[in-house]
């Protein structure tokens, strides 16, 4: 089952002489439970796909079909409620509000829901991308790493069937990298999230199980080995979590797994 | 050096400009707030003093002259005396020296005729006359009338020069009054606001009189002083260097007291105003400190010096002042000019449109000087906080939160805990139950986010509620209908001008049951009245006591008691019988608080007697018996009632006065029984609805070509009220509305920048999963808080202080303090739909690009 569908995908912005195709006919479909990234040079329509992704940006033609539904049909305020009970998003440059701390910056959704959040599952999350100290803390008293994990944090809380990420490792050093990476890992096993996510890395690009290459607003093709078709997450747990086969757990070994990207279960209590 | 500082301030020129271009929006809002800020000054200054000059004239030229103190019955050394003193600025003396009865067949009603001297006409005459024609009366058979005169006359085309035959007598004291015939010619005329029929005379016809300037009653000393303000010390030091025997001096003791209430009032009103303008434009500058100091911050970083900040700040607000404040004075200009002697005579048709005092130049100076502080004062702001911190700080620079210290940071945490608690036992299954909690709280924090912003919007709402709140207290204590009801239960009352003298019985019975069965009359009470003799008796000697001892005295006790024991029946001392009926009974024992007896009223047994002036309510009377008989009926046996209680002379229900001794009120059916008819005085109307024209109408046609009989209507007085209510409601009415408009501007304004302020923080908002309804839902209740808290402050201010203005204007006691729930409630109610819906709209205007475009921040600064 595809949860991310687009149909010739095209963002223009400006006219005539100077417009720019930041997406210029983009056909992509990535399977519930996949864990993709999305690579390819500064300016070549990374962001751009991701906000269409996630229903934030409107297409210019084009159609982006999130789990069956054509998210362009939908009412505004109806499409919000559908992106914040299903996609969770990491924006390139953080936006939190700063005048609410981490706290409240990471139940905000849920809140807005109606919902109480699940406070056992916000302090995991905190301890794991170590911020569990930081919690009263305002944004504007963060570092830009600190800022940037409590971006991702927000976009788990609220346990959504998707993850969009926009280089949520862009801001960290390499071990803080791997246990964001691990953090998003773990989540996306556990609920059988499906993850798309913007790198610049080639390393942390290698262990997704699907890579798309984004070129002048177009994908391009043979972007993944047939070991990484084998391999793609949708394969290792096609039925959500707790239902891996054995297969599945070769594959995962296979992909290189660096240390303290899944931190064992000692540590996690530990932090 | 020199080369360098100059090349430098290009510089800050150029990215002043490129800053100012850049947040086109916001110096919009500016330049609007400074517009309307001069423009509100110019014209509510203009539309105060062009209106409080113009008042102030025309109670001038109600009062007929312009004075302050005057003094009775002047001797020569007395004038020379005040003449002389330091205090005063003119003394002029006016005399009246004669009775005008008739002019040809005419009845004028007893019109007064003076002679004044050269100082009273000069300058205290002619300033208080609106217009004035020809010139005093010089030679002996001269005359000069004012319009009132002219009208009682019947003259509508008065020629300077024309011939006047009438009948006059002179107040000379004589044995009989004797009529005199003469021909005047008219040698002026002139036209003030006092509605009195005058005639003045010249020094030669005054000279043949024979009055004098002592004679009692007839002769005043007009002193006006150099300081209008006086106390009632200044006239005792005048009093004591003069020598007083028998006069009096009438002055008002409140000319201080009321200048101060006014004065206070005014400032305070004005103070409210500059209040409001201060606000508005300092909220427009202050509202995004936070872009503009994260902005300055920035370049602070890349190395702008402290002043060259300064510099930059400045010149925007020196740019936003040259565009702002030229385009509200002109605005100002034009209405207060042009629009507000529109408003003023339409509001006061007596008022001429060119009569009205021009704009004075004062006024744009003080505006412009008020809108260039305020907008400096505000951009100040930035550059304070700037100071005081590093580019780092200012670049983390957050409104309201600039101070997070280890304090408040602590507190926050424990808030934060507090509502994590809260949360945790909330039930949140359902979308709503959670919503309902969550979305309030976070409007209520947002409200209080900006303290100062918070403050502004409340301030005003509060001020601008109250002020409205107190104007309409004060229209309603001019509501001609409510005081006019307050004050008097009849709707006319016709009284007899012959009861003194030739009693003719023009208000017969007949004539009563005539106006009885008209359509629409409700009742008719008649009072009828006559004269009698008291004749000396031990219980009045308290009583006479205490009048001797006031500014009233009628002379030296002892020899007054002495000619009241030989003469009772003398002019001086003769008091009236006065009869009432049912109607009368009722309504007098009201006032009195119910302590007469009806059946004993009725059968004659006791009377109620009336103090000449205020004396304490009792002088030894209540409960007294008392003898008394008609003139000319000495031998007969006299007549005893006892007297049950001593009312206040307002309380007499008859017109006409008698002497000093208190007269008797009495049931109409004794009165009749004693002299076998009763002479009807006056008849008082009161209809089924009042103020109703057709009953009025058919009432006076019942006397048509009478005229001897005098109307007091309260239609005809409801018309003349109507006038100064009318001014006072749309007075008060557009000052409360100028407010409101003022504090609803600034609501605007201040939530147009507010909400471009938070456009990135909308923009996440959503991006996160707020839908655009919960936002919008969030701005409303932000907008009902406004409105709930700064109407509920406003209410709590203006019910008391409210109250105390009542009190302070108040001039009938009847009236009671009304709440003016009404109006109040509209403009609440406005206000809240305002606040409600004007965030909504603003956010739908500016809030329009796509979400990631917003949160890219591309929207302008
Ligand atoms: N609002 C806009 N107006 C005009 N052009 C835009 C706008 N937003 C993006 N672009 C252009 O669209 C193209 C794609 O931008 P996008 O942000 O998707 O790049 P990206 O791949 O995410 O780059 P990076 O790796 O640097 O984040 C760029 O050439 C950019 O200049
Ligand atoms: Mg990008």
């Amino acid at each position: 089952m595809d949860i991310l569908v687009t149909n010739q995908l095209k963002k223009y912005y400006g006219s005539g002489d100077t417009v720019v195709k930041a997406l210029d006919g983009v056909d992509l479909s990535i399977k519930n439970g996949e864990f993709a990234v999305i690579v390819g040079t500064s300016g070549s329509g990374k962001s751009t796909l991701l906000h269409m992704l996630g229903g934030l940006d409107t297409p210019t033609s084009g159609t982006v079909l999130v789990d069956g539904k054509d998210i362009s049909k939908m009412k505004k305020d109806e499409l919000t409620i559908f992106r914040r009970r299903k996609i969770g998003f990491v924006f390139q440059n953080y936006n939190l509000l700063p005048y609410m701390n981490v706290y409240e910056n990471m139940v905000l959704p849920i809140k807005l829901d109606g919902v109480e959040p699940d406070q056992n599952y916000i302090s995991e999350i905190l301890q794991i991308i170590g911020l569990s100290d930081k919690i009263h803390a305002m944004p504007g008293q963060l570092s830009g790493g600190q800022q940037q994990r409590v971006a991702l944090a927000r976009a788990l809380a609220a346990k959504p069937a998707i993850i969009l990420a926009d280089e949520p490792t862009g801001n960290l050093d390499s071990r803080t990298s791997m246990d964001v990476l691990g953090l998003i890992k773990v989540s996306s096993e556990r609920f059988g999230q499906t993850v798309v996510m913007i790198t610049h890395n080639d390393e942390i690009a290698q262990m997704a199980g699907r890579i798309i290459r984004i070129e002048d607003g177009r994908c391009q093709p043979g972007t993944h080995t047939a070991e990484d078709e084998k391999c793609r997450p949708n394969r290792l747990h096609p039925d959500g979590p707790g239902t891996h086969t054995a297969e599945d757990e070769k594959c995962r070994q296979k992909q290189a797994v660096p240390d303290g990207i899944r931190p064992a279960e000692g540590e996690v209590e530990k932090a | 050096m020199k080369s360098f500082k100059v090349k430098n301030r290009n510089v800050i020129l150029q990215i002043a400009g490129n800053t100012y271009r850049g947040s086109k929006n916001r110096n919009r809002l500016t330049i609007l707030a400074i517009a309307l800020t001069a423009f509100l000054i110019t014209v509510v200054l203009a539309l105060g003093i062009s209106y409080w000059e113009t008042v102030s004239t025309r109670t001038l030229y109600m009062q007929g002259m312009d004075f302050d103190i005057q003094l009775s019955e002047p001797r020569e050394d007395q004038v020379e005396k005040i003449r002389s003193m330091d205090k005063v600025k003119y003394a002029g003396v006016m005399v009246k020296c004669a009775i005008l009865e008739k002019y040809q067949d005419q009845d004028v009603h007893n019109m007064r005729m003076y002679w004044l001297d050269d100082t009273v006409w000069e300058k205290q005459c002619i300033p208080a006359m609106e217009e004035c024609w020809g010139t005093y009366p010089r030679a002996e058979n001269e005359i000069m009338l004012s319009w009132t005169a002219l009208t009682e006359m019947g003259i509508t085309d008065p020629q300077i020069g024309m011939k006047l035959p009438v009948t006059y007598y002179t107040l000379k004291e004589v044995e009989e009054q004797i009529s005199l015939q003469k021909e005047f010619v008219l040698s002026g005329y002139y036209r003030d606001y006092s509605g009195i029929d005058r005639a003045y005379v010249s020094a030669d016809f005054y000279a043949q009189t024979g009055v004098t300037q002592t004679d009692f009653t007839q002769g005043l000393l007009v002193i006006t002083l150099k300081n209008p303000l006086y106390s009632k010390a200044d006239i005792i030091e005048i009093q004591n260097q003069i020598d007083i025997n028998r006069q009096t001096i009438d002055a008002d003791y409140e000319t201080i007291s009321n200048f101060l209430q006014v004065l206070a009032g005014l400032t305070g009103f004005l103070f409210m105003i500059f209040l409001s303008g201060y606000l508005f434009i300092y909220n427009t500058l202050t509202i995004s400190i936070a872009k503009d100091i994260h902005y300055y911050g920035q370049l602070k970083t890349m190395g702008m010096t402290a002043g060259q900040l300064k510099m930059l700040i400045y010149l925007q607000a020196l740019w936003n002042s040259a565009l702002g404040i030229p385009v509200g004075l002109l605005a100002g200009a034009l209405v207060a000019q042009k629009i507000v002697p529109q408003i003023l005579s339409i509001v006061n048709p007596v008022l001429n449109a060119g009569e009205i005092a021009p704009v004075q130049p004062w006024i744009y100076l003080v505006a412009v000087v008020f809108a260039l502080f305020t907008n400096f004062f505000g951009s100040r702001r930035p550059a304070a906080v700037l100071a005081g911190c590093s580019p780092v700080e200012a670049l983390h620079y957050l409104a309201g939160r600039q101070k997070i210290g280890r304090r408040e940071a602590r507190k926050e945490k424990s808030r934060e805990e507090r509502v994590r608690k809260e949360a945790q036992t909330e039930d949140g299954e359902k979308e709503e139950v959670g919503q309902r909690g969550f979305l309030p709280r976070m409007a209520a924090w947002n409200m209080f986010r900006d303290k100062g912003q918070a403050c502004i919007i409340l301030l005003s709402f509060t001020i601008a509620v109250t002020i409205f709140f107190l104007a309409n207290v004060v229209v309603k204590q001019n509501d001609a209908k409510s005081i006019l009801n307050a004050v008097s239960t009849r709707d006319l009352r016709i009284l007899n001008e012959t009861t003194m003298f030739e009693q003719k019985d023009l208000l017969s019975d007949e004539k009563i049951e005539e106006i009885r069965g008209l359509e629409g009359v409700k009742s008719v009470s008649a009072v009828t009245s006559c004269e009698i003799v008291v004749p000396y008796q031990e219980i009045y000697l308290t009583y006479m006591d205490s009048l001797h001892q006031s500014r009233y005295t009628p002379g030296n006790l002892e020899k007054d008691l002495e000619s009241w024991k030989e003469d009772p029946e003398g002019p001086f001392w003769a008091p009236r019988l006065i009869g009432i009926d049912d109607i009368g009974f009722t309504l007098l024992n009201e006032r009195l608080g119910g302590i007469l007896d009806q059946e004993r009223f009725e059968k004659g047994e006791i009377a109620a007697a009336l103090n000449f002036i205020d004396l304490s309510p009792d002088q030894g009377l209540v409960g007294k018996k008392t003898e008394f008989y008609f003139p000319g009926q000495q031998e007969k046996p006299h007549y005893t009632i006892e007297i049950a209680a001593l009312a206040d002379p307002q309380f007499c229900p008859a017109y006409f006065g008698g002497g000093y001794l208190p007269s008797l009120i009495v049931s109409e059916a004794y009165a009749k029984q004693l002299s076998g008819t009763a002479f009807t005085e006056l008849i008082n109307i009161t209809y089924d609805e009042a103020f109703l024209e057709a009953t009025e109408q058919s009432v006076r046609s019942v006397f048509t070509g009478e005229t001897q009989l005098s109307f007091s209507s309260k239609l005809e007085q409801y018309v003349d009220m109507k006038k100064s209510e009318d001014q006072v409601r749309v007075l008060g009415g557009s000052i409360g509305i100028l407010m409101a408009l003022l504090a609803i501007l600034n609501y605007i304004n201040m939530m147009a920048a507010n909400i471009q302020n938070r456009s990135l923080e909308f923009a996440v908002l959503e991006s996160i999963g707020m839908t655009v309804r919960q936002q919008k839902t969030i701005l409303s209740l932000e907008g009902i808080g406004y409105a709930v808290i700064s109407c509920t402050l406003s209410l709590m201010a203006g019910i008391p202080l409210g109250y105390l203005i009542f009190n302070s204007l108040k001039q009938y006691e009847q009236l009671p303090y009304i709440i003016p729930w009404g109006y109040n409630l509209l403009l609440i109610f406005t206000i809240v739909l305002i606040c409600i819906f004007v965030p909504i709209v603003l956010y739908q205007k500016m809030q329009r690009q796509g979400m990631i475009e917003r949160l890219k921040g591309n929207a302008e600064m």
